[in-house]
């Protein structure tokens, strides 16, 4: 069954006067396990697809469902809910928040959706573990290089084990070394534990690793393939 | 919570200097509140003290009902019998928490020194009764002679400008002249017992007090107009509402029509001072509530705008709206606590320095010094730590809210 289906999916902005069609008419299906990467120019509509499919927005046409719910009947706070239980974002710009460790970063994930302290510590630290941060759990974002950020935003994306994650650009604002370290990180957590990856990207490297490559030009899918990977 | 609690506190530590503006304006609203009502509360004390004590009032007095409408046209009308003092006299006594009851005249009329003279005004009471209640004129620092004595029966304590303006000396006799009740001009001897500050000078060159059966010899009558009662609890509001409501009802089954009035409702300077220092708090109080709130509001909306990003993160982890303006709101209640902390000191070496110099000062309508004092009343204190910390918080989520309405996009997106 597919975690994530969009339908004849449509969105428009206003920009002043100006109307602009981000997506235009996208169908597209994600399965459990799968690891896929949309790929587009700035301005394709690849973050508003990714948008849409972590429920932070919602279409102007045509249906979002993950996990079978469509997205647009929800109330906000069950939009909430739903992100909460069912998504975790990996952002290009780690969006870590600045006066908490690492460890108490992962910890808000789960934190807001609730749980006994103890617990959440246990697994927010399991998952730093994990990623390779054992070390840095109480060092705050100011004292941590960028792939260990983006490392640190990964375990919060995963803490929550969650059905899908999304990531916009993960590696945009990393260094060659530490983004191939990301890409490796992400392969081996869909590998082994059969995380679902929906990510957007200009990096080969990461193309070339992907099952499914999604091309999105001027809000419309253009071309969709599945690798040998 | 305590990931909220975490989270608001570090940021406001990390705006270290944002903040600390914030904490001092609520530091010095705290501060300037809770002085003043230290202040007023001792104003309170002091001037309930004087009503109930110093002007003789008690904790309430009971008249002929109407004498209070038209009992000063017609006083033979709207005053208690002999019989009738006697009897209600003892319906009161029976009261358990009374712990006295006492007539009281009020005569006014023209004092003389043989070859000047001038108007007074003046209580006739039972001296014995009247220290109980007022306790012993001879121990305030401006009384000089004795007190009323029921063996002196023309025997009369005088303010002091009146004495100044009569050049009467304790010993000194003179005459005091009023009309009966019926009409007939009076004159009656009077000899100067005491000479006192009354504290006021609107009275000090007016006040003469004489006994009660020289008062009922001067109007020839020989009843009262009101009966002060004095209660061991009558401090206590509810006491003295009960006290009153029992008395009402045995007084009016004994067959009386009486009134009664407490003894803030008589005292007409209490409520003139009162209302003026409640007018006064209530606008200090709106200074500082202004003064919080824009500091709050402007320190929690640039917050807002700072962490933008962060909502629309927080947002997109999962966090309800709901939850973005618990966040904010946590951190202005923190505000307040802190704010409320800063100011609890400064409080409390203002306190310290009034309370070592002892600083006194002359009010309005005053003919003495008075001491300046705080008060230090812990539920006042207690009670605007949260006023402070509520107001703190309603201020933060009034951003808070704004932010919480941003779109989840829109956030991620600010720069």
């Amino acid at each position: 069954m597919s975690i994530l289906e969009f339908n004849r999916v449509e969105k428009e902005y206003r920009l002043g006067e100006t109307r602009v069609r981000a997506l235009r008419g996208v169908d597209l299906s994600v399965d459990k396990g799968e690891f896929i990467a949309v790929l587009g120019a700035s301005g394709s509509g690849k973050t508003t697809l990714l948008n849409l499919a972590g429920a932070i927005d919602d279409p102007t046409g045509g249906a979002v469902l993950v996990n079978g719910q469509t997205v647009a009947n929800l109330s906000d706070d069950a939009k909430a809910e739903l992100r909460s239980r069912t998504i975790g974002y990996i952002f290009q710009t780690f969006n870590l928040v600045s006066v908490l460790t690492a460890l108490e970063n992962v910890m808000l994930a789960l934190q807001i959706r609730g749980g006994r302290i103890a617990d959440i510590r246990n697994e927010a630290a399991r998952r730093l573990d994990e990623v390779g941060l054992a070390d840095f759990m109480h060092h705050r974002p100011d004292k941590l290089s960028g792939g260990q950020r983006q490392r640190v935003a990964i375990a919060r994306a995963l803490v929550t084990n969650p059905l899908l994650v999304l990531a916009d650009e993960p590696t945009a604002n990393l260094d060659h070394e530490t983004a191939q370290s990301i890409i490796d990180l992400m392969k081996e957590l869909n590998e082994k534990d059969g995380v679902t990856f929906l990510f957007s990207t200009h990096d080969q490297r990461l193309i070339s690793q992907v099952k499914r490559v999604v091309r999105i030009d001027d809000g419309k899918i253009v071309t969709e393939m599945k690798t040998a990977n | 919570m305590f990931m909220w609690l975490t989270i608001s506190l570090r940021n406001i530590l990390k705006n270290g200097r944002r903040s600390l503006m914030t904490v001092l304006a609520i530091a010095l609203g705290y501060a300037a509140i809770n002085l003043f009502q230290g202040y007023v509360h001792s104003t309170y004390e002091g001037l309930t003290n004087a009503a109930i004590h110093g002007e003789g009032l008690g904790h309430f007095a009971i008249f002929r009902k109407g004498y209070l409408e038209q009992g000063k046209l017609h006083p033979e009308k709207f005053q208690f019998s002999k019989e009738e003092v006697d009897r209600i006299s003892a319906i009161v006594c029976a009261e358990r928490d009374v712990q006295l009851v006492t007539p009281r005249l009020s005569v006014s009329g023209i004092l003389s020194n043989g070859k000047n003279s001038t108007i007074f005004i003046s209580e006739g009471l039972v001296p014995a009764e009247d220290v109980e209640i007022r306790g012993d004129l001879s121990k305030y620092t401006s009384f000089t002679g004795s007190y009323l004595d029921e063996r002196e029966r023309t025997g009369v304590v005088i303010g002091a400008e009146l004495a100044a303006m009569l050049d009467l000396k304790v010993g000194s006799d003179a005459v005091i002249l009023s009309n009966t009740y019926t009409g007939m001009a009076n004159a009656l001897d009077a000899k100067v017992l005491g000479i006192y500050n009354t504290g006021n000078t609107a009275t000090n060159d007016k006040m003469l007090l004489m006994t009660y059966r020289h008062a009922q010899d001067l109007v020839d009558y020989s009843g009262a107009e009101r009966l002060i009662v004095l209660l061991r609890d009558g401090r206590n509001g509810k006491n003295l509402a009960a006290v009153m409501e029992r008395l009402r009802k045995s007084i009016s089954d004994a067959g009386y029509d009486v009134e009664m009035k407490t003894w803030n409702e008589l005292s007409v300077f209490y409520r003139q001072v009162k209302n003026l220092f409640d007018m006064i708090f209530l606008f200090i109080f709106l200074i500082v509530l202004v003064i919080v709130v824009m500091s709050v509001v402007n320190t929690m909306s640039m917050s807002v705008m700072e962490r933008t990003r962060e909502i629309g993160t927080l947002r997109a982890l999962g966090l309800k709206r709901f939850g973005v303006k618990s966040l904010f709101a946590t951190e202005g209640a923190l505000l307040g606590i802190l704010g409320s902390a800063a100011g609890s000191i400064i409080f409390f070496l203002v306190y310290a320095a009034i309370t070592a110099a002892h600083p006194t000062y002359i009010p309005p309508g005053s003919s003495n010094p008075v001491p300046l004092r705080v008060d230090l009343v812990w539920s006042v204190l207690v009670r605007s730590v949260l006023s402070m910390t509520v107001l703190a918080l309603v201020a933060a989520y009034i951003p808070a809210k704004r932010s919480a309405k941003m779109t989840i996009v829109d956030a991620l997106g600010h720069i």
